[in-house]
């Protein structure tokens, strides 16, 4: 057995000792032939006589030598090495051919290749925690709520799972929080979290330098103390590695600097810089719901087993039905975007089967013309698997090179993706060419060039050489298989582009459907702004009460203002938090009751004027509404109906639970909806307080302008707000219509994206059957004359060329339109107001492509119809 | 003619399977030998009555060097000319051994049956 191994070694060795070895064996040869002449001439042969009989008596010396360079090598091997050259040498033979081939496999390997990218990054890489299937997050489940199956838990939540839950090892939670951080020179608004202290333990993530936090820092009044991010340390500390112990100045509070995490951190998200203890008080109720739950299984609980505990076996002093719902970590980070991409890949990976296709068409055009060479190759003896090899060889040549320029095409695209993609699609930042990468680059050029060469490959391997070499044959018609085959691939191009257009057309429209939402609000000449009051500065109520209003006496006042407002919330989508609220007369009696969540905005008394948003019953806040008078609130017409369905709620008292203290507030006016949920999403029910009775910390402020640019009045703005406070940072400036544009930018990315691979694909298969059509009147140039020279008109002519193209793009059209009413209810919850049948779609789809085949066909048709008889007839 | 055609691809054929085993023994016996001395001893071992394309020493020689079974050296002939000599290595000797085993047993049986033959 290991003899076996040694020979087959040596023969891979002997292939590239072949020269010397060559030398060699040509000495022996000839020493042996000297000896035995001189044997002879010492016998008595002549000179002559004993050459000869030296010759006979060796035999072959030139079959010798082949059989020996044979057994060196491996023949396999070496014949490859002779089709790469030869494939090499017709490639540059054919230069326009080998350039539009290569150039269509790029763009269809290289798109194919940058989304597997993406999607590998952010779908298939598992995330740097330690054991993440085992981790999940825990969420409250109240239905109907305001979060549905995912709201946010209430400190309450966290202490009942932590003494009752079984299933767990660690049960930590985070809120997201914005510092003001001062440091020297700098005034900076930072995203940070405040965490529980074993959360990054459970999650397996340890500080590069300092320690974690201790369990004690989780107790209100401990001291504080902070963990910074890579970035942060960086760019605040110069990567000192001296930095543990220091101190920062946070919303002004000074916090211990404990550690430092490592640089691929991205939890919660990747703008995230601090990480504070969270310090929690003994809980008096079960809400507010504010907290982001995290879990680790433990090792011998499974994900079903956790859930039905959590669902219904625990129990709370504050609500009589606990329930929770937990969701793998990786579910909840990519869940969202995991259908989308994976659309994305099935889309793209239509246009890559496009390309290929088109690249098969060319190829058996040009086989075409190499009947003559092929057929004279089996005349001299080839076999008929050394013919397919030869042409697969060449096919997997043309791949490599597509492949090779499609990962220059895949870098760029991975390039312009990240900069111009979205918020929110996790991770893509990680995206870059890596061993995975190149690996499906490979296997997609493997792929293509097995399915463009096989086709052309067999047909050539079936000629007869006798046929082949016959003069008559140069001008006869395509042979019927060649035909069989184009005409197949035509007609798969054309159900491919067919889906891919009608996947386009309903993302379009859905998008267009999208941006037609009535949000609720006028978002014209609107600038926005965001600021955290937090701090020592802003201890109590009056001080951010004083704020605001000082603010927005002074906004007013500027040259080019209409109208201010300083809200808690911004439509469309980002509302502040969402509360139970309690109805007077209307106690909770039982807990199966539709609970009565709703948002909690507070505005200024100008915000429902300035965005436009209608008055429909009673009032809008005025200046009556202050800190000391009677309470009061305004609802809008969703939380009418739903939580007042047969009466007048004006004058009905409701609670809004308001920093910890109960407040009855009487319920003044009804106003338009408003959408803080996002665009896509069912209108929430909202209730508004006074911001003078309520003022919040975190806060926007709105700038109605009179001129049309909403941004001149920028540093106005901003430096009222530093005249009023030199040290608090200003944030995500932009003008109302920016941030509505933001907020729908994934779907707006999602659909530009299949739009221009549906563009592709249109071109590509436009071209497809221009090419056939056009080769077909080529090749029938000869029947052409003989047609129009026995009398048919030019139009005979035209309809002849055009049936065929028309046969063959309504074959193409219905199996598409058949495969996408198939595949697209896979795309359903990606679209919006847009059902995935949609009929419009579905009929002027076809009807497109019809049209732009019908195009493709004309041109070779009018060509047809120029034909020379005479010159057809001679025309070989 | 064809008669004797036939006789001599036969002979060949058997030839091929064989001359690696005759190379192998020729070297074990005599020892190192460049490529033309193997063939003069076989001519004289089997009495020139097997009449071979001398080349195919080569051939076999390539064979056996691929399987280990001789070794190579480039070194000076009887007359100090430059000739590439050859020797059995130790796998060389053990398949040698195997290989003859294998003839005796084959030639033990066939002439078992020859006798068998004779008697019926």
């Amino acid at each position: 057995m290991i003899d076996y191994f040694r020979a087959v070694v040596a023969r891979l060795l002997g292939l590239f000792r072949d020269r010397r070895a060559d030398q060699e064996l040509d000495d022996e040869i000839e020493t042996h032939m000297r000896l035995l002449t001189e044997r002879y001439l010492r016998q008595g042969l002549s000179d002559a006589e004993a050459v000869w009989a030296a010759r006979r008596q060796f035999g072959n010396a030139t079959l010798l030598r082949e059989v020996n360079r044979e057994m060196r090598g491996i023949r396999f091997i070496e014949t490859l090495f002779q089709d790469v050259r030869y494939g090499l040498w017709m490639m540059r033979k054919n230069p326009g051919f080998t350039l539009v081939a290569a150039l269509t496999l790029s763009l269809g390997i290289g798109a194919n290749t940058a989304i597997f990218g993406v999607v590998n990054a952010v779908l298939l890489r598992p995330l740097s925690f330690k054991d993440p299937e085992r981790l999940v997050m825990v969420f409250d489940r109240e239905a109907e709520a305001a979060g549905g199956d995912r709201t946010p838990l209430g400190v309450s939540d966290l202490f009942d799972l932590r003494e009752q839950s079984r299933s767990f090892t660690g049960i930590e939670a985070f809120t997201g929080s914005l510092f003001n951080y001062a440091g020297g020179d700098t005034l900076e608004q930072v995203v940070g979290f405040a965490v529980t202290a074993r959360l990054f333990s459970t999650l397996g993530v340890q500080p590069q330098i300092g320690r974690d936090f201790s369990p004690d820092e989780e107790r209100p009044g401990a001291q504080r103390v902070a963990l910074i991010s890579d970035s942060f340390w960086r760019k605040h500390f110069a990567a000192d590695p001296q930095v543990v112990g220091r101190a920062i100045n946070l919303s002004g509070a000074s916090y211990n600097v404990i550690g430092v995490m490592p640089a691929k951190l991205d939890f919660p998200n990747k703008e995230a810089q601090i990480w504070v203890a969270l310090q929690l008080q003994q809980p008096t109720r079960r809400g507010p719901h504010f907290l982001a739950g995290v879990a680790r299984l433990k090792p011998d609980v499974s994900l079903d087993q956790a859930r039905a505990e959590v669902m219904s076996s625990l129990k709370s002093n504050f609500t009589n039905s606990l329930s929770f719902n937990i969701v793998p970590v990786n579910e909840v980070i990519v869940g969202d975007v995991r259908l989308a991409l994976l659309i994305l890949l099935g889309t793209v990976t239509l246009v890559t089967l496009i390309a290929v296709v088109n690249v098969a068409n060319l190829m058996l055009a040009q086989s075409a013309a190499r009947v003559k060479e092929i057929s004279i190759r089996f005349a001299l003896g080839a076999g008929r698997a050394r013919i397919i090899r030869q042409l697969l060889t060449e096919s997997l040549l043309l791949a490599l090179i597509g492949g090779l320029l499609g990962l220059m095409v895949a870098w760029l695209s991975v390039d312009l993706l990240i900069k111009t993609a979205p918020e929110g699609i996790p991770r893509l930042e990680q995206v870059g060419i890596d061993a995975s990468m190149l690996g499906w680059t490979a296997l997609v050029s493997l792929l293509s060039s097995l399915i463009f060469g096989l086709a052309p490959a067999w047909q050539s391997s079936l000629l007869s050489p006798n046929e082949a070499l016959k003069e008559a044959s140069r001008n006869a018609t395509e042979s019927r298989g060649k035909r069989r085959w184009r005409d197949l691939l035509v007609i798969s191009e054309l159900a491919l582009a067919v889906m891919l257009l009608i996947g386009a057309g309903l993302f379009v429209k859905s998008f267009w459907r999208l941006q037609g939402v009535d949000s609720g609000v006028n978002t014209e000449r609107t600038l926005t702004m965001r600021m955290a009051l937090i701090g020592q500065r802003y201890a109590d109520r009056q001080k951010i009460d004083a704020f605001y209003s000082g603010l927005l006496d002074r906004i007013k006042a500027l040259p080019g203002v209409r109208a201010a407002a300083v809200s808690n919330s911004l439509p469309p989508d980002t509302p502040n938090f969402a509360d139970l609220i309690t109805i007077e007369g209307r106690p909770r009696t039982s807990q199966d009751q539709d609970p009565t969540i709703a948002f909690v905005v507070r505005v200024s008394q100008d915000y429902f004027g300035m965005l436009g948003i209608p008055l429909r019953r009673g009032r809008y806040f005025s200046a009556y509404d202050a800190a000391g008078s009677a309470p009061a609130a305004i609802i809008s017409e969703t939380t009418a109906r739903q939580f007042f369905p047969n009466e007048d709620p004006i004058g009905k008292r409701i609670n809004i639970y308001s920093e910890g203290q109960q407040v009855w507030r009487e319920v003044v006016g009804v106003i338009g909806d408003v959408k803080y949920n996002g665009l896509a999403d069912k209108t929430q029910p909202a209730c508004y307080e006074p911001l003078t009775q309520a003022p919040p910390s975190f806060a926007f402020l709105i700038v109605k302008t009179e001129g049309p640019d909403p941004l001149s009045l920028i540093s106005a703005v901003r430096n009222e707000v530093k005249s009023l406070d030199r040290e608090l940072p200003v944030t995500n400036v932009r003008s109302l219509e920016e941030h509505f544009a933001l907020s729908v930018a994934r779907p707006r990315f999602q659909t530009t994206l299949v739009a221009l691979f549906a563009a592709l694909a249109l071109i590509l298969a436009s071209v497809g059957i221009y090419g056939v059509i056009s080769y077909s009147v080529t090749q029938r140039t000869h029947e052409m004359g003989v047609r129009i020279a026995l009398g048919a008109l030019s139009r005979d002519v035209l309809m002849l060329v055009v049936k065929r193209g028309m046969t063959l793009t309504a074959i193409g059209v219905a199996i598409g339109l058949i495969a996408s009413f198939a595949l697209t209810r896979l795309m359903k919850t990606l679209l919006f107001g847009v059902s995935a049948t949609d009929a419009m779609t579905f009929v002027l789809i076809p009807l497109l492509l019809t049209v732009v085949a019908l195009a493709a066909c004309l041109i070779p048709a009018r060509r047809a119809t120029k034909v020379d008889p005479l010159q057809a007839l001679r025309h070989e | 003619m064809s008669k004797e055609q036939n006789t001599d691809a036969q002979k060949s054929e058997v030839l091929q399977g064989t001359l690696d085993l005759m190379v192998l023994k020729v070297l074990d016996a005599l020892g190192p030998q460049h490529g033309y001395g193997i063939a003069r001893r076989i001519e004289q071992v089997s009495h020139q009555v097997l009449q071979l394309n001398e080349g195919t020493v080569y051939t076999s020689l390539l064979r056996l060097q691929q399987w280990k079974w001789i070794s190579a050296e480039w070194g000076a002939s009887e007359n100090n000319r430059k000739a590439k000599y050859y020797s059995i290595t130790k796998s060389g000797r053990k398949q040698l051994a195997r290989e003859t085993e294998n003839w005796e047993r084959i030639a033990g049986v066939i002439g078992r049956l020859l006798k068998l033959e004779g008697q019926g």
